[in-house]
């Protein structure tokens, strides 16, 4: 499969359109997810951020209202100490607590005179703020604490007020300025958790502290924090970044990431599923159609056993005919051969008859008589001849182990039984055994024994040489003779009834049948039969037999 | 059953052409005084056993193809009879055909002859044939 094949197979799952739809659903429904984690992430944050500053603001809250709760119990001291006019005491006790609270920068008596403990710079403060504090000195109720006023230098202070009372039924008042930044920082400013956090009154910033780490700045919420100051102050706090249960920053990333990529995945699941789904489909399709074929297939192949059977017994029934006419031919063959005999014979007994009886009577006719008898005599001859041709294609085979050496020495016994001599003039080689028909393969070596004998050139003896081999699954024999030969051209003539390639009047008689019944006798073993010369130099003829398959050796050891 | 005493062979023969060549054969030995011809198979059983008494013959040539009844069927018939079970019967044929030998060798034949012509000696083998029968001196049990 090519490449572009491929592409176009992976295409065929699903369409693009559908993936891009499963992409985007995916991709939105993710956004969606990472957007909301992100809100809830946010409400989180919200929340612990005002459960902090809620937090905050109490404890400053509490602070405060500890110290102003402080100034009292200190102011009422301070007062009865003073009604006992101990100056030195509530000298002593002021400035140790200056000293006690850093937030505080000086705590003031007014009786008439105002007297005045703390620092110069305190003191100063205190002046800048006596204004202020004279104008709240006259409210009823005499407690309070002040706005945070402004000083020369810039600083901020708040001032309290507590009435203190007195034997002389004066107003006396003791004030304490505080340092409104000491005393958040003194109140929550140390806290480890707290990083940032800045408070002002108004657009006045009155106390800072810089987050220290780059990590806060993730911290977005800042919150308004009411301090029971009388003033709205504003307070901006980060929580620390264990006061959330922190989902890790990259939650949404991988909400949007992931999501993005389980919507590929399903697209590409779903792509492959109906790829699949469908290969299946085309599958069974091509199944069923393969199992329709089949049985085509099986049916055709029935239809196709029935016609070769048919075809098979048409053959038998043809070969049966066959066999029949051929059969009957070789009866009428043999019937006509045999019948014509009588009259030839008749012929021949009569002819002899006529000119034995009366024959001085007739003269020269007597010659014509001859020639009646030569020829029927012929006749009768060639019918002998062509009823042996006959028999050698009739006779049943009966194959056998069959010694060849003897067979030869009797046949040439036989053939030369007429012939003084030749007998001799015939050297034997090797004559594997075959497997073959006795009767018929006598005739085939009568008949080339025969011929060897037959063809020699006139008034010398024969020289003959019967051998043969063992050569694959047959035997070869050959019958060579130092005869007259014949011509090569004609060799194809050589085997076929009442074909001649010499002539009586050469001085060879015979009537072309021999080499016939040598060629039948040999093709009826399944054997071949050829020959080789040259005119007036001898002629082998060669056939071949099947030979005796070797037994096993052990059938060998127990016949030895 | 007495026989004539001429007829010591029978020659049973539809062929003219055979019976004129055996003849002459025979005759030119002064043989023919001893054979009887007869031209089929019926006609020789007629003869054998037409009640008349005579001398068992010596020998019957007996051809193969005849019209009415056959050499072979004579042949059975004539073994099948007690008193010729046993009178020489030689088989006269043109007949080289094997299974023809087998058969009547089978059915009981004494010999099979295949006739030949013969221009030297026309009818040379039936003269052997019939000479050699007369010879044989053995008596032929009834």
């Amino acid at each position: 499969m090519t490449a572009s094949g491929r592409a176009q197979n992976l295409i065929e799952g699903l369409g693009p359109a559908t993936i891009l739809a499963i992409l985007a659903l995916g991709s939105a429904l993710s956004v969606y997810v990472w957007r909301d984690l992100d809100r809830q992430w946010q409400a989180e944050i919200d929340a612990t951020s005002a459960g902090f500053a809620s937090r905050l603001r109490g404890t400053v809250a509490d602070h405060a209202d500890a110290l102003y709760a402080e100034l009292r119990r200190r102011g009422r001291f301070w007062n009865s100490a003073a009604l006992r006019n101990d100056r030195a005491l509530w000298n002593e006790d002021a400035e140790s607590f200056l000293a006690d609270n850093p937030s505080v920068l000086a705590v003031v008596r007014s009786a008439g005179d105002w007297q005045l403990a703390g620092s110069p710079a305190s003191k100063r403060a205190l002046f800048e703020a006596l204004p202020e504090l004279r104008r709240r000195e006259a409210e009823p109720g005499g407690d309070f604490i002040s706005d945070p006023l402004r000083l020369a230098d810039g600083s901020t202070v708040l001032g309290m007020q507590v009435a203190l009372a007195s034997g002389d039924g004066a107003t006396h008042s003791v004030f304490a300025l505080v340092d409104p930044g000491r005393l958040v920082e003194e109140t929550i400013g140390n806290r480890a958790p707290l990083y940032g956090v800045t408070v002002s009154a108004g657009a006045e910033r009155i106390f800072d502290r810089t987050p220290p780490g780059p990590e806060l700045a993730k911290w977005r919420k800042s919150e308004v924090v009411g301090l029971p100051l009388g003033r709205t102050w504003t307070l901006e706090t980060w929580p620390t970044a264990d006061a959330v249960p922190a989902p890790s920053e990259q939650g949404p990333l991988i909400a949007l990431v992931g999501g993005l990529f389980a919507s590929a995945l399903i697209a590409v699941s779903l792509h492959f599923g109906t790829l699949a789904w469908r290969r299946e489909r085309a599958l069974r399709g091509i199944n069923a159609s393969l199992t329709a074929r089949v049985g085509e297939t099986l049916r055709g192949q029935d239809e196709l056993r029935r016609l070769s059977a048919e075809l098979e017994a048409r053959v038998a029934e043809r070969t049966a005919q066959l066999a029949e006419t051929i059969t009957e031919l070789e009866t009428f063959n043999y019937s006509a051969s045999h019948d014509l005999r009588g009259p030839l014979g008749a012929i021949i007994n009569f002819a002899a008859i006529l000119k034995e009886d009366y024959g001085d009577q007739l003269g020269r006719g007597v010659e014509h008589l001859d020639r009646i008898v030569n020829s029927a005599t012929a006749a009768v001859s060639m019918m002998d001849a062509l009823l042996a041709y006959s028999r050698s294609g009739r006779t049943e085979l009966h194959r056998e182990r069959l010694a060849m050496r003897p067979l030869v020495r009797d046949v040439i016994a036989e053939v030369s039984a007429s012939k003084p001599g030749f007998a001799s003039s015939v050297s034997i080689g090797d004559l594997p055994d075959a497997f073959a028909d006795e009767n018929l393969t006598r005739v085939v070596l009568t008949n080339l024994i025969g011929n060897a004998f037959k063809f020699v050139r006139a008034g010398e003896k024969p020289q003959v040489e019967v051998s043969g081999s063992v050569e694959g699954h047959e035997a070869v024999y050959f019958v060579r003779d130092e005869g007259v030969g014949f011509d090569m051209r004609f060799a194809d003539k050589l085997f076929r009834v009442f074909e001649r390639l010499h002539t009586s009047a050469e001085g060879f008689q015979g009537h072309g049948v021999g080499l016939a019944i040598v060629a039948r006798a040999v093709r009826r073993h399944g054997g071949r039969v050829w020959a080789r010369s040259a005119q007036g130099r001898g002629a082998t003829f060669y056939f071949t037999l099947p030979r005796v398959e070797d037994e096993s050796p052990d059938d060998h050891g127990r016949q030895g | 059953m007495i026989m004539d005493d001429k007829a010591e062979i029978l020659l049973v023969e539809d062929d003219d052409n055979d019976v004129a060549v055996a003849l002459r054969a025979l005759s030119r030995q002064s043989l023919d005084g001893k054979v009887r011809v007869m031209r089929d198979g019926a006609e020789l059983l007629d003869y054998l056993f037409d009640g008349t008494r005579r001398a068992l013959p010596k020998a019957i040539l007996l051809d193969l193809k005849m019209p009415r009844l056959d050499g072979r069927s004579a042949l059975r018939e004539l073994r099948r009879h007690p008193e010729t079970r046993h009178v020489p019967v030689v088989i006269v044929s043109s007949s080289e055909r094997e299974s023809d030998v087998r058969e009547c060798y089978e059915l009981g034949a004494n010999s099979f002859i295949v006739k030949q012509p013969n221009p030297w000696d026309p009818g040379a083998y039936l003269v052997e044939t019939v000479r050699y029968w007369l010879d044989r001196n053995e008596v032929t049990r009834v």
